[in-house]
């Protein structure tokens, strides 16, 4: 493996054709990049919740809570890389785990920093000026347009097929919100059904 | 020492033991008071009324009241009370002394008795309109003498099965008469100076929930008999009509699918047109919700007054409480509540004022009680009033004054965070009006002290990125040389 010529992620938000290929084929992933850039990630939704202007920010700011927050960034990623990789493995893609998740994290960059920009650009604006919210829509825009035509390469699919590919991706996401309700619904049920029947034993007992 | 020290202590006791004896006096409230701040939630707040008489019949003299249903103030200071279980009118003074008991009328010859009387009103000139529910008519009563009657309207508009039950009336400043027939969802009965029917006049909309969506969708599939089989979507009715000195008319609405709008303020059009900043629908009552197993205890709207100030006062039967609110739907108090004790209702049915007393008319307690405003409650009646006015320092002075007495008063912050946006003092203002939690206004100021910034350090900023500029391009040639 090639550890020494990493791919810049900053060079894969500009060249994503290349970037990806190289993540996918020429190992050129760095998972210590991606975990910078995730982490960066909930910096930036906890600055935009916390110091977006109060023009902007109908967030009660003393209702703060780090993991909800942490949860609301780890869970749509997650379930994203997650559903990918399966839709993957059942469309006959070629990417691997690692390179979805890596490539991933770098196509957040743009976003990041859409993110970072809205919330600092918003304390300058008054409530008839909608700009910083164009920052974050624009990186956003850029996030997933990055990240549509990288998983076309790494998956070596067509654009109709990554398109196919996409829309499966989303809904296995939501199956698997299901499934997760599901698993803590029945889990919480067999719990309380553990206690009551343990209680009741310790009671016959005593 | 040891005797000095005993002398002082003995002083010290002796001083402790006077003091206790000094009686403490206490204004205990029988209520909550409160307030609700940005995030809709609960604060406590000062009490705004503070029940001064409270007198059942009994107390009055004229035995004790069966259900009272309504009762109204008269311009000239006497209070109009439907004892509707026992088939009379009872008027009574401002401290609520007994005037006069009128029991029967004289209608073409005869006396007639009150019977079923539900709902009041006095015109300016002393006229007293009766609503006789279940004999389907308003009678207007002066010296005894019924003058004449409001009937069930004749017109092209009123199907023949329609049934006239008028349960309230009001009657405008131009002498126009808005009933309130039970059971009828087109609005208010709309009636002319000499008793013609008008038309009908501002009827609730029906309100979008999932349910009515659904079975406009069955509807759109079904066969006519099995539409017909089905229950008809229709508006809410209203439950209290009054006739505000602006010329607007007030309705409340017992029972809404939705806590949105249950006090209306209708224009001559019939349209609503009392909302929240942003022209945005708003809850009159509690936003703080109880839950009874999974169905919500919304409030319920009985009655609604306005006084001349404009202030819109009206019960919430779900908490009975009476709500008071101003024209722009900032919520100035909450008082009273169920209870036994003074100042606190069984079910109060009828809310009235002259000038800062409210009356409410309970009617399973069969009283009325008094309330005046305290201390508290004048304050931020007169620094809305200011306000309104557009006397903003004095309104600021009010706000202060209010803001000393209770920090939870959002209405106080933005009241002295407007005046000083008045007064240019825009940063000031801003950390007032963000206590406030208006973001429109705080949008404004920012954007006035943007621009004073822009102005007054606008040009140095661009002369030193200018200035910035030039040094760089001096030092990229010196170091290419």
């Amino acid at each position: 493996m090639d550890n020494r010529n990493y791919t810049n992620p900053f060079v894969t938000i500009m060249h994503p054709f290349d970037a990806s290929y190289d993540i996918r084929f020429k190992n050129r992933g760095s998972w210590s990049i991606s975990c910078v850039i995730l982490v960066l990630l909930f910096f930036a939704s906890v600055f935009s919740r916390q110091n977006t202007s109060y023009i902007f920010n109908y967030n009660k700011l003393s209702d703060f809570n780090v993991l909800m927050q942490l949860l609301g960034v780890a869970l749509p990623f997650g379930l994203f890389v997650i559903s990918n990789w399966i839709m993957g493995i059942l469309l006959d893609g070629t990417g691997r785990f690692r390179d979805i998740f890596i490539y991933t994290c770098y196509c957040l960059v743009p976003f990041v920093i859409g993110t970072f920009a809205g919330a600092v650009v918003s304390n300058g604006l008054t409530m008839e000026e909608p700009f910083a919210t164009y920052l974050i829509v624009a990186g956003a825009a850029w996030s997933i347009t990055i990240e549509f035509i990288g998983l076309m390469v790494m998956h070596e699919y067509g654009f109709v097929k990554n398109c196919f590919s996409c829309a499966c991706t989303l809904a296995t996401m939501l199956i698997l919100v299901f499934l997760i309700m599901l698993g803590g619904s029945l889990a919480s049920d067999f719990i309380g059904f553990v206690t009551t029947i343990t209680r009741e034993v310790l009671f016959r007992v005593s | 020492m040891g005797n000095t020290f005993r002398k002082l202590l003995s002083c010290f006791l002796m001083l402790a033991v006077v003091t206790s004896m000094i009686p403490t006096v206490h204004a205990q409230n029988t209520f909550n008071s409160y307030t609700y701040d940005e995030w809709d939630e609960s604060q406590k707040a000062p009490a705004g009324y503070a029940p001064v008489l409270v007198k059942n019949g009994m107390q009055i003299g004229t035995g004790n009241w069966k259900t009272p249903s309504d009762f109204f103030m008269s311009e000239e200071g006497l209070l109009y009370v439907a004892d509707t279980g026992n088939n009379r009118l009872i008027v009574l003074d401002e401290e609520l002394g007994l005037k006069e008991i009128i029991e029967t009328v004289t209608m073409n010859g005869e006396e007639i008795p009150l019977t079923d009387v539900q709902g009041l009103y006095v015109s300016n000139d002393g006229v007293i309109y009766a609503c006789q529910t279940s004999l389907a008519r308003i009678l207007l009563i002066k010296d005894k003498q019924v003058i004449g009657t409001i009937d069930k309207p004749v017109s092209s508009l009123i199907p023949e099965d329609f049934s006239f039950a008028p349960t309230k009336v009001g009657i405008d400043v131009y002498g126009r008469a808005f009933v309130l027939s039970k059971g009828c969802y087109s609005g208010l009965l709309q009636y002319d100076l000499d008793g013609s029917f008008m038309g009908f006049f501002g009827a609730n909309k029906v309100e979008v929930t999932a349910d009515v969506l659904f079975s406009y969708m069955w509807k759109s599939i079904l066969s006519d008999e099995q539409r017909a089989a089905m229950t008809s979507i229709l508006p809410i009715e209203y439950s209290n009509v009054d006739c505000g000195a602006d010329g607007f008319v007030y309705t409340s609405t017992v029972g809404t699918q939705l806590p949105k709008s249950q006090v209306k303020k209708l224009n001559p059009l019939g349209n609503n047109v009392y909302f929240a900043v942003g022209n945005e629908e708003f809850n009159f009552g509690d936003e703080e919700i109880t839950y009874n197993k999974t169905t919500p205890n919304y409030p319920s709207f009985i009655d609604v007054k306005v006084d001349d100030d404009g202030f819109i006062y009206a019960i919430d039967l779900t908490s009975s409480r009476v709500f008071v609110r101003d024209q722009e739907a900032n919520l100035i108090t909450v008082f009273g509540g169920y209870g036994q004790q003074t100042g606190t209702f069984n079910t109060p049915v009828a809310v009235e004022c002259r000038g800062e007393r409210v009356y409410v008319l309970d009617r399973l307690k069969n009283n009325i009680t008094v309330f005046e405003p305290t201390e508290y409650g004048a304050l931020v009646r007169q620094a809305v009033l200011a306000y309104d006015a557009g006397h903003y320092s004095e309104a600021e002075l009010l706000w202060k004054q209010v803001l000393e007495r209770n920090a939870n008063s959002i209405l106080a912050y933005n009241g002295i965070g407007k005046a000083l946006a008045q007064e240019n003092r825009y940063d000031e203002a801003m950390q007032y009006l963000r206590l406030s939690g208006d973001r429109y206004s705080y949008s404004r100021s920012f954007g006035k002290n943007r621009l004073e910034l822009v102005r007054n350090y606008g040009l140095y900023a661009i002369g030193g990125i200018a200035v910035l500029a030039v040094a760089m391009s001096i030092i990229k040639r010196t170091r290419k040389e």
